[in-house]
């Protein structure tokens, strides 16, 4: 178990590495660099080589790949070439942390609420409970988050006015409660129906009839043996929707006006922000393989019959 | 396209993806002409299927019957609320809603549908041969799987787009110039499928592996190996048939997913070129509006809801149809 | 907006420019007992790229212009407010330019500002290992071009000199009276040189960053918020608001997040109102009273690659110009709060008249387009229209691909790109072929006829490969045209010429559309990059 987790650690790094390289050169391969002029922005022709050779984009290829990895094994991530001034390490510093805490209470929300309605929903088959949820978590997954968002805006705050129309003011705010329920509700959803198909296929195994037979009721069987089973399929989607949750929340925070990381990407990559971007994909791309990495080791204790050497 | 669009040729397909039906044994044959007796027998798989079916005709036939050109603008009718004119009223450019509507369909379930094949071929197979061979192959297909997924999808979709948006309908045609015709004919749609077909199989590819580790160390698919079963025959006898359920679970999620997630690009502005209207584009067009005139979101996003709710029963019933669990039974 | 201001020559005699007008004071007419006990002003707006009037270009000189002050401001009316000049003396050849300062000016930690602080501030601007872009506000001073492109070492060869403690003169390379409508420019504001050599790119950061304008700036949590609160120790009137606070939008949502706060009653003013909104507002009772289109010195327009075939000829852009109909399409975009134009310049720039415009009817736009050889459209090749993916230009394309149908039955494929493509792909026009474009229209800097017809053309930034010999003559004569009279005349004989031949079709000017809350008054508006004066605001009791 231990080598196994030391292995997987070691994997991170050959994959970090491909990651880089694809971004480096994708990045460079898009039309359009950071300073061509935006809509309102054209850039005298000196001013934007002396911005070149400042963030030394005139340096060869190879050059730039080499100087900007061995910057980030230091730790240092580069200046942003939008926010003058400011380091893409600060950027990072500022905003991962809002949302890291926006993810985990939206995953917190949905497994929290998606794993027992999937359950009940399971034991319940198609009676009216079930059938009722389920039509709910077709409309909570075909409803694009920022839809939810906006009409949740409209409606809890220009019109009844409980809760402000935008911005952020912590975890434990008013502010909250709207990016909150409108980023977990699709994976609430999701998560209901994988917890609801995952406990439907344990209630028929063998074993769950057979402690059906034995006179246990069925709230035990489910508690005692089903559960435990019917967790694997949830845990590895769960682990899909919060590394989702965590680095795709752009739409959310775009309309609720929530500064997280991935709005902040978003408008990197539109800007061009070289750095920005690559410093932001690597971070994300290290969080999505511990994720992944926790969902491995969480079969093998969901599962006895998974085995890691 | 459109021929793809039919729920009958969706009902279908997904064993053949790795299973050819020449080389299934007698046993399984059964087994299909089993699960599709069953999945007749249920009411509400073969209403969606038949939703599907008549959507999908409707999104074929519909400019024959229409009452508006999609792209025809009523600049003095901005807006207007549904009425005989226009029975689910118009657009900012004063367009008519319900034209659109029909023709966002085509471009919607082409978009569900093709881009979830590509995602579930790709997906399933690697996802089989992952969790089935272990050892490097399986290590070498995650650590792909792990660099494309710690990919931020936007990131990845955004270049690939520009990329292929330059390429196929610049002013200089590249090397994509011979899909050019194509990818205009399907209102720019091309890049969108390759963007989602190239970022989308990973989440299957990792239920399916996660499913078949659990599989294969099951009493049934040892015994099967120690009785010198081989590969071919495990996976198609005993992992695949097993799988079937979540994948199936993932397949009905998947196509309005991919339906979505081209609502999401259209909120960026990376969806279908105009005047052609997708779903996805109407809801983001609608979403602005909707604090005004929130008629014009309803449509689009209630069409999505129903085909969802549409896709969602039919895999339930194939799911139901095709359990090897309560075959046994 | 442009920044390049080059190949404009000028003479200019004038003794003292009569430049010379009297600070005046903003007329009061509200009694200063009906002001609100709490002067806090709250806004939405996005989060500034910089502080640093060094480096801000963009959308954060408006809020830059709270926090600083540069020489004198030249107002709507043409007037000019004095703010951290007292006057401004031209020699008789028009090279150097002399600012005397006023010696009451602050920087909010008492230190005053003196000349050698513009002087520093000025070549910092320029310095290429600073690398702003606002750089080239500055190219008609002497030694600035080879100073900023590297090749001028000694920023002492610069012709800024700072006399004294307060006079401050300028020496041009060329005479450049267009100077006079950037001098006062946000991108020439001074910065203090003791607080940037103290904390280096920290130094506009809150509780480091020291400014000469009226509020100062109390906390700034990126993205999120920004507080300013007036500055105590101002030189002049101090404004009446006690404290701004901004609240920091995402870029993409900006107007929806504005116009919903504005709406829940959050902030007192909002910027902008979402298209599919303006109805509602329009109708409502209360709302509409709130709502005002303040006219910028801004359109919008289409360019053709006047270059090729079919675009080489004349009554084909004059086909495509007179089958739009700009009422239409403003109603469409903007439910008429846009202004429509048939002429590209908009007022304030000389050779503005909208009698230029073309006199034919939309009926003649076929006609025309006949004589070309393509009646009905039959036989016109295939052609595109380009347009990045910002401010409405989807939707003007489909409504230009429209009625181009109808009226000439001609359909235009159109072409969406991300707004970087985009610019990557104009730039590329210079040499090479294209149809037309749209972009996000064009905002004057400053109010000069240079800003508009000698970048567009004789600069050729606009790529439309239009070589008209007799125009390109007139613009180049006009720039250093010394008698106004004179200079007006041969602008607005360009102008004509520009109209008939139409290289570019103007189609609206832009507005800004403000809400302001009742309670709010004398908040003024700048045509010119569309600048809000918070300085005269006050809140009313409500």
């Amino acid at each position: 178990m231990r080598g196994y987790v030391l292995r997987r650690l070691l994997a991170l790094i050959p994959t970090l590495l491909l990651i880089y390289t694809i971004v480096f050169f994708l990045m460079r391969a898009t039309p359009g660099g950071p300073w061509d002029e935006t809509g309102t922005r054209p850039v005298f022709p000196e001013v934007k080589a002396n911005l070149m050779k400042k963030y030394h984009l005139t340096d060869p290829l190879w050059k730039q790949y080499v100087d900007y990895l061995a910057g980030a094994l230091h730790g240092d991530l580069g200046p942003s070439y939008r926010q003058r001034g400011r380091t893409v390490n600060e950027i990072i510093a500022d905003f991962f942390p809002i949302s890291l805490r926006l993810g985990l209470a939206a995953m917190a929300v949905a497994i929290g609420c998606g794993v027992p309605l999937g359950f009940l929903a399971a034991v319940r088959q198609d009676t009216r409970v079930d059938r009722g949820l389920m039509f709910l978590a077709v409309i909570g997954i075909s409803t694009p988050s920022f839809v939810v968002a906006t009409v949740l805006i409209v409606v809890f705050g220009v019109y009844l006015r409980w809760v402000p129309t935008s911005g952020w003011a912590g975890l434990l705010s008013r502010q909250a409660l709207i990016p909150v329920f409108a980023l977990a509700l699709w994976p609430l959803a999701a998560v209901a129906r994988y917890a609801r198909s995952s406990m439907l296929d344990v209630i028929r195994a063998d074993y769950v009839r057979t402690a059906k037979a034995k006179g246990l009721r069925e709230l035990a069987i489910v508690v005692r043996h089903a559960a435990k089973n019917a967790l694997i399929p949830v845990v590895t989607i769960a682990g899909v929707y919060l590394a989702f949750v965590v680095t795709g929340s752009f739409y959310v925070e775009s309309v609720t006006g929530v500064p997280g990381l991935g709005r902040y990407l978003v408008l990197s990559i539109s800007a061009r922000d070289y750095p920005v971007i690559m410093g932001t994909t690597l971070l994300l791309a290290i969080i999505v393989m511990v994720v992944n990495l926790i969902v491995d080791l969480s079969y093998a204790l969901l599962d006895p019959r998974i085995r890691y050497e | 396209m459109s021929e793809r669009i039919s729920g009958e040729s969706r009902a279908r397909p997904q064993p053949q993806i790795v299973s050819p039906p020449g080389r299934r044994s007698s046993v399984s044959r059964g087994f299909w002409t089993d699960a599709w007796r069953r999945l007749v027998r249920n009411p509400l798989a073969m209403a969606s299927l038949s939703f599907l079916s008549f959507l999908a005709l409707l999104a074929v036939v519909a400019p024959v019957f229409l009452p508006y050109s999609h792209e025809k603008q009523d600049l003095l009718a901005l807006y207007a609320s549904p009425s005989a004119a226009h029975w689910l009223g118009t657009d900012h450019l004063g367009r008519d809603l319900l034209s659109r509507l029909l023709i966002g369909a085509r471009i919607s379930l082409t978009v569900g549908l093709v881009a979830e094949c590509i995602i579930i071929s790709i997906g399933t197979a690697l996802g089989l041969v992952a969790g089935y061979s272990g050892g490097w192959v399986d290590s070498l297909i995650m650590r792909v799987v792990d660099a494309l997924y710690a990919f931020p999808d936007l990131l990845l979709i955004i270049i690939v787009m520009s990329y292929l948006k330059a390429q196929l309908g610049g002013s200089t045609l590249g090397w994509l110039a011979p899909f050019a015709g194509m990818n205009k004919a399907l209102g720019g749609l091309l890049g969108v499928f390759i963007a989602l077909g190239l970022t989308s199989w990973l989440t299957t590819c990792r239920l399916v592996r996660g499913q078949v580790l659990s599989l294969r160390e099951r009493e049934y698919v040892e015994a099967a190996r120690a009785l010198g079963a081989g590969s071919g025959h495990v996976i198609r006898a005993h992992l695949l048939p097993n799988t079937l359920g979540p994948i199936l679970v993932a397949a009905t999620l998947g196509v309005p997913n991919a339906i979505l997630l081209e609502a999401s690009l259209s909120f960026i502005g990376l969806g279908v070129d105009p005047p052609m209207p997708s779903w996805g584009l109407m809801i983001s067009e609608g979403v602005q509006a909707v604090q005004s005139y929130p008629h014009v979101i309803l449509a689009p996003a209630i069409a999505v809801s129903l085909t969802l709710l549409a896709f969602n029963f039919l895999g339930d019933g194939l799911r139901d149809a095709l359990d090897p669990l309560l075959k046994r039974a | 907006m442009s920044w390049r201001s080059t190949s404009v020559g000028f003479m200019v005699v004038g003794v003292v420019v009569a430049l010379v007008i009297p600070v005046f004071a903003t007329p009061r007419p509200v009694s200063q007992v009906n002001l609100a006990s709490d002067q806090t002003l709250r806004m939405v707006i996005r989060e500034p790229t910089s502080m640093d009037p060094n480096l801000a270009g963009d959308h954060s000189i408006w809020y830059v212009d709270q926090v600083f002050e540069g020489l004198y401001k030249i107002l709507d009316d043409g007037n000019v407010r004095w703010l951290g000049a007292k006057s401004m003396e031209i020699s008789k050849d028009g090279l150097t330019w002399t600012f005397r300062l006023n010696p009451a000016a602050r920087w909010s930690d008492g230190k005053p500002v003196t000349a050698s602080d513009y002087e520093w501030s000025w070549k910092r601007a320029m310095d290429p290992k600073l690398a702003s872009d606002v750089a080239s506000f500055y190219v008609a001073i002497k030694g600035a071009d080879d100073y900023i492109s590297g090749k001028l070492k000694d920023s002492s060869q610069i012709g800024i000199k700072a006399l004294d403690a307060y006079t401050l003169q300028v020496t041009m390379a060329e005479p450049a009276p267009y100077f006079r409508a950037v001098a006062g420019l946000t991108y020439l504001y001074p910065v203090p040189r003791h607080v940037v050599e103290k904390y280096g790119d920290k130094w506009t950061e809150a509780g480091n960053i020291v400014g000469n304008g009226v509020f100062t700036m109390q906390s700034w949590k990126h993205d999120q918020e920004m507080v300013l609160v007036r500055n105590e120790s101002y030189w002049g009137k101090r404004p009446t608001l006690q404290k701004v606070i901004f609240r920091i939008a995402p870029a993409g949502e900006l107007c929806g997040a504005d116009f919903r706060a504005y709406e829940a009653n959050e902030t007192d003013f909002a910027m902008c109102v979402p298209t599919a909104d303006i109805d509602r507002v329009m109708r409502h009772p209360q709302m509409s009273k709130e709502l005002t289109a303040e006219l910028l010195s801004a359109s919008q327009f289409l360019v053709f690659d006047t270059g090729r075939a079919p675009w080489n000829d004349a009554r084909v852009r004059q086909a495509f110009n007179l089958a739009i109909d700009r009422e239409k399409v403003v109603r469409a975009l903007s439910r008429g709060l846009f202004k429509p134009t048939k002429v590209l310049v908009p007022p304030g720039i000389q050779g503005y008249d909208p009698g230029h415009a073309l006199q034919m009817t939309a009926a003649d736009a076929g006609r025309l387009l006949g004589e070309a050889g393509y009646a009905g459209g039959r036989g016109f090749p295939d052609f595109k229209l380009t347009a990045p993916d910002i401010r409405g230009n989807r939707t003007l394309a489909e409504l230009l691909q429209q009625m181009w149908k109808e009226t000439l039955g001609v359909t235009a494929q159109i072409e969406i790109m991300e707004p970087k493509a985009f610019s990557a792909w104009r730039s590329a026009r210079k040499n090479q072929p294209f149809d037309m474009y749209t972009r996000g229209g064009w905002w004057s800097d400053y109010e000069d006829p240079t800003n508009w017809y000698n970048i567009f053309f004789v600069d050729g930034w606009l790529n439309s490969h239009w070589q008209h010999e007799q125009f390109l003559q007139l613009v180049k004569a006009a720039a250093p045209e010394l008698n106004k009279a004179k200079r007006i005349a041969l602008y607005d004989q360009a102008d004509r010429i520009l109209e008939r031949e139409s290289p570019t079709i103007g189609l609206w000017y832009f507005t800004d559309y403000w809400m302001r809350k009742p309670w709010l008054k004398d908040l003024q508006h700048t045509r010119i990059l569309g600048f809000f004066w918070l300085r005269d605001a006050v809140i009313l009791a409500h």
